[in-house]
C-alpha cells in the first residue's frame, strides 16, 4: 500500500497557477467542476459551480482510477493515462498528475469529450512539472 | 487563396503557434504554462468559429472537429455525431499506413464519396476537421466563400 | 409499503454506531465469547480484508478508501464525544480518548495544539492496527488517521487533512497523526 506521507500543504500550494489551471478547466463549456486529490482521496484545489461532497468525490476518484488502472494491469495495457466515466447527466475524467495526486473534472451531459479530454490532456504535463517542483521543494 | 484556405492556414498558424509555445524550454513554469494556455485557447475558438461558419454555407449539411476521434467543436444538431467520430478515426489510422508506405507525406485531406453524401476530413494541427454534404455538392466551391 | 432504500451493509453500520453511541459494549448472541476478540483476528479484517485484498482491486485507490471508512467512524465518534461539551477542546480530547480506550482502538494522546498555526497532532500508542507488524516501508494506519481526521472535523466543523507521519510498524513506537485545519 502506498505511503500517505507525501505531503502537499493545500493552503500553501494554493498558488495562482493551479488556481489559474482549475478556472481555465472550468471554462470549458460544460465542465462543471475541476478538482486536484491527493493520494488519500483528500480533495486539494477546487473549483465548481455546485456543492460537492468534497471527501466522497475524492475518495470515489482514487478509488474509481485504482480499480480501473488495477483492471489494465489484468490485462496488459500497463499504465493507465486517463478514466472517463459516462453517466446519465455526464462525465467524471480522471488523470494522475504526480506522487498519488489525481485531477479530475466534473462535466455535463452537453460537454464536448473530445474537447475536454483534449484540454486535459494538454494541461497534464504542466501539473507534472508543477508538482514536481513542489514535491521537490 | 480563397476563403476556406485562407481560414485553414489562419487555423494553422494559431496550431503552430501553440506547438512552439509548448516547446518554451525554461524553468520558469508558470509563464511558459499561461502562455501555453492562452494559445490552445485561441486555436479551439478559432476551430470553434470555423465550424461554425462553415455549417452556415449552403449545401454543406454538416461541420465538427475531432481530437482522437472524439468531439471537440461542432455546429449545433449535428446528426450521427459519434459515427463521424469513428469513421475518422478508421480512415485516418488506414490513411497513415500510406503515409509511411507510399510515402505521402503527412495526411492533410481525405474525402470519402458515398452514393448520397461526402465526407471531407482535414488535418488542422492536432485536431480532424470534418465537413459533411450532400454528394453532388462542389466542396471547393462553396467552401470558396463565406455564407 | 414503503420500500428500504438502505443497503445491508448501510443497515448493519447504522446498528454497530448506534451501540457505540449508547455505549453499550454488550453484544446478543454472544453469551459465552462475550464482545471482545482477539486483535489479531481485527488485524486481518484490517490490513487483509481492507488492505491487501482490497489494494489487489483498488491498486492506488485502496489508501483513500481505508481512510474514508476511518473518517467515518471519526465523524461517528465525533458526534458522540460532541454532545454536552460547551464547545470545549479538552472535554472533547477527553471524552475521545476514552473512547478509544474503550474501543481498544489505541491510547490516544495529544503531542501537539496550535490552533494559530491550524495544526494539530495526536499519538497513538498501542494502536489496533499495527500493533506487532514490523518492517514495512510506509505508514499503514490509513484507517487510524482518517478517524482522527473525523473526530477532528466534527469538533472544528471545518475540513481537515490527516495524514499518519510516524507509525509503529515503521518502527516509530507510537503512531502520530497530523492534522490541518483547512
Amino acid at each position: 500500500m502506498s505511503s500517505n506521507v507525501q505531503f502537499l500543504d493545500p493552503r500553501k500550494s494554493q498558488n495562482n497557477e493551479i488556481d489559474a489551471i482549475l478556472r481555465n478547466l472550468m471554462s470549458i463549456q460544460g465542465v462543471s467542476a475541476a478538482a486536484i486529490v491527493d493520494s488519500d482521496g483528500f480533495v486539494t484545489h477546487i473549483h465548481r459551480d455546485f456543492e460537492i461532497n468534497t471527501d466522497a468525490i475524492g475518495a470515489s476518484v482514487q478509488v474509481v482510477f485504482g480499480a480501473a488502472a488495477k483492471a489494465a494491469q489484468h490485462v496488459g495495457h500497463h499504465s493507465t493515462n486517463m478514466v472517463i466515466c459516462e453517466n446519465s447527466e455526464g462525465y467524471i475524467l480522471s488523470t494522475p498528475i504526480e506522487a498519488g495526486f489525481m485531477l479530475a473534472l466534473v462535466t455535463q451531459r452537453e460537454a464536448l469529450l473530445g474537447r475536454v479530454r483534449f484540454e486535459l490532456k494538454e494541461t497534464i504535463p504542466v501539473l507534472k512539472r508543477l508538482f514536481s517542483s513542489y514535491l521537490a521543494n | 487563396m480563397h476563403w476556406f484556405e485562407t481560414q485553414l492556414a489562419a487555423l494553422n498558424r494559431l496550431a503552430a503557434d501553440y506547438t512552439s509555445a509548448q516547446k518554451q524550454a525554461g524553468g520558469d513554469i508558470v509563464n511558459v504554462s499561461e502562455s501555453a494556455r492562452t494559445k490552445r485557447a485561441a486555436f479551439i475558438d478559432a476551430v470553434q468559429a470555423l465550424v461554425d461558419k462553415v455549417v452556415k454555407i449552403k449545401g454543406i449539411a454538416a461541420c465538427a472537429a475531432y481530437h482522437d476521434g472524439l468531439i471537440l467543436a461542432q455546429s449545433a444538431e449535428v446528426p450521427h455525431i459519434d459515427a463521424f467520430g469513428a469513421v475518422i478515426q478508421e480512415t485516418i489510422r488506414a490513411a497513415q499506413h500510406g503515409q509511411v508506405s507510399l510515402s505521402l507525406g503527412a495526411i492533410e485531406q481525405i474525402v470519402i464519396v458515398g452514393a448520397d453524401h461526402k465526407l471531407a476530413m482535414l488535418s488542422v494541427g492536432p485536431v480532424i476537421l470534418c465537413i459533411y454534404s450532400p454528394k453532388q455538392v462542389n466542396l471547393a466551391s462553396v467552401l470558396s466563400r463565406q455564407a | 409499503m414503503l420500500q428500504n432504500t438502505k443497503s445491508d451493509y448501510q443497515i448493519a453500520q447504522q446498528q454497530i454506531l448506534d451501540g457505540i453511541i449508547s455505549g453499550q459494549f454488550e453484544i446478543e448472541n454472544r453469551n459465552d465469547l462475550g464482545p471482545l476478540i482477539p486483535i489479531r483476528l481485527f488485524q486481518a479484517l484490517r490490513m487483509v480484508a481492507l488492505g491487501s485484498n482490497v489494494e489487489d482491486i483498488l491498486g492506488q485507490g485502496a489508501p483513500s478508501l481505508v481512510y474514508h471508512s476511518g473518517q467515518s467512524l471519526g465523524l461517528a465518534m465525533g458526534q458522540i464525544a460532541v454532545a454536552n461539551i460547551d464547545k470545549d477542546l479538552e472535554t472533547y480530547v477527553g471524552k475521545i480518548k476514552m473512547l478509544c480506550r474503550q474501543l481498544s482502538i489505541g491510547l490516544v494522546v495529544p503531542d501537539k495544539v496550535d490552533l494559530s498555526a491550524g495544526v494539530l497532532e495526536l499519538r497513538v500508542d498501542e494502536c489496533v492496527s499495527c500493533a506487532g507488524i514490523h518492517n514495512v516501508s510506509a505508514p499503514i494506519c490509513h484507517f487510524e488517521a482518517g478517524m482522527v481526521g473525523g473526530i477532528v472535523k466534527t469538533f472544528f466543523k471545518r475540513n481537515v487533512k490527516a495524514t499518519e507521519t510516524k507509525c509503529n510498524a515503521l518502527g516509530d513506537k507510537t503512531c502520530l497523526i497530523r492534522v490541518d485545519l483547512l
